[in-house]
């Protein structure tokens, strides 16, 4: 089976690509090469539609969005030079911009449930046990949800992505210090949020305002 | 989440000059994103009490357990590649594992059977040269007898 597959070209070009760069391809893909920008598209394709979709809060606008991001970097990929910003970086920003622009055009808050992600990414055995953690996670991913934007985006490239400061940084256009900084004052906020949202007087003060 | 919420009323600044709280948050969530232990000395080394740090480290988990990759379906993923770039690249195994169960146990039982027919036809050619070959040296022997 081995040999039926190294016989197939395709197949040996997609396998001589997994070990470029990410600039190499880059240039490869400038030149023309689409199977280059295809192993770009492997390469990035999960971690960008997982971004959006924290950020949407569905599957259907982060399939649509994730589109828009590949078909716009493949359209631009010839203005793209590193100049300090790796092709991840440059991604997503890409991602980034597009999900401003969705957010503006609907106009919406972006507290968005994520009841499929909860039901789907649960890993326990006992029901019970299940059932708590379920209701611990949904509770946080709300608290992570009311957060402004940016603190957002910052939690998503960390915990989702697994980037570091420094990726982040060139992300977000900021240095690695103000976003060590940035995620101390969001875990704050994250903390202070979650010990409101479990104090039994604020809840009835909430129930009485209701 | 409990163990979230028991948090000292300390916003974090507990740090010292040079082991600001930032960096040891960045630490331990770099810590816990890779799978890695938590030596208690840390929290001595940036000056957080016990409750403190396991304050911070129960919220980090946390958030660990609840922000993992959303994968897309494999459907959508091969479909905008192609519409991408023109094709999808796969292995033949994988051109197998796409096809219906039905026809991935009619296919493998057609390979098994093309195999056993040629290593049926191998092995009747060289039964007959052997047994040619047998005949021969009966012959030669036959004639030295002579």
């Amino acid at each position: 089976m081995k040999n039926i597959t190294l016989r197939n070209p395709l197949v040996k070009r997609a396998k001589a690509f997994k070990a470029l760069e990410d600039i190499e391809l880059v240039d490869l893909a400038k030149a023309g090469d689409k199977d280059a920008f295809g192993e770009l598209y492997e390469r990035y394709m999960e971690k960008i539609y997982s971004y959006i979709y924290y950020r949407t809060g569905n599957h259907h606008d982060a399939e649509d969005l994730t589109a828009r991001v590949f078909y716009r970097a493949m359209g631009h990929i010839e203005t793209y030079t590193e100049r300090g910003v790796p092709f991840q970086a440059w991604l997503y920003r890409i991602a980034h911009n597009l999900i401003a622009n969705w957010h503006r055009d609907r106009g919406r808050r972006k507290i968005i449930a994520l009841d499929e992600f909860i039901a789907v990414n649960l890993k326990s055995d006992a029901p019970d046990r299940q059932a708590e953690e379920n209701e611990e996670r949904e509770t946080l991913i709300n608290a992570v949800r009311r957060l402004p934007e940016e603190r957002q985006q910052l939690l998503t490239l960390k915990f989702v992505d697994h980037l570091s400061n420094a990726d982040i940084g060139v992300i977000m256009n900021r240095t690695e210090g103000a976003i060590k900084s940035l995620y101390h004052r969001t875990l704050i906020a994250l903390r202070d949020d979650l010990t409101e949202s479990n104090t039994p007087s604020n809840d009835n003060i909430k129930s009485k305002k209701g | 989440m409990t163990t979230m919420m028991n948090s000292s009323s300390s916003t974090g600044n507990s740090g010292n000059g040079d082991f600001p709280i930032e960096a040891y948050l960045s630490s331990v969530t770099d810590a816990v994103i890779v799978g890695r232990n938590i030596p208690s000395s840390w929290a001595k080394r940036y000056d957080l009490s016990p409750s403190e740090a396991a304050s911070w480290l129960a919220l980090i988990r946390g958030l660990s357990g609840a922000l993992v990759l959303v994968k897309p379906s494999k459907t959508y993923a091969e479909s905008l590649k192609r519409d991408l770039i023109g094709r999808v690249d796969r292995t033949m195994v994988e051109r197998v594992r796409q096809l219906p169960p039905r026809v991935q146990i009619a296919a493998t039982l057609a390979v098994a059977a093309g195999l056993w027919l040629l290593a049926r036809r191998r092995y009747a050619t060289l039964a007959a040269t052997v047994e040619g070959v047998t005949d021969e040296n009966a012959a030669d022997i036959g004639i030295l007898a002579q």
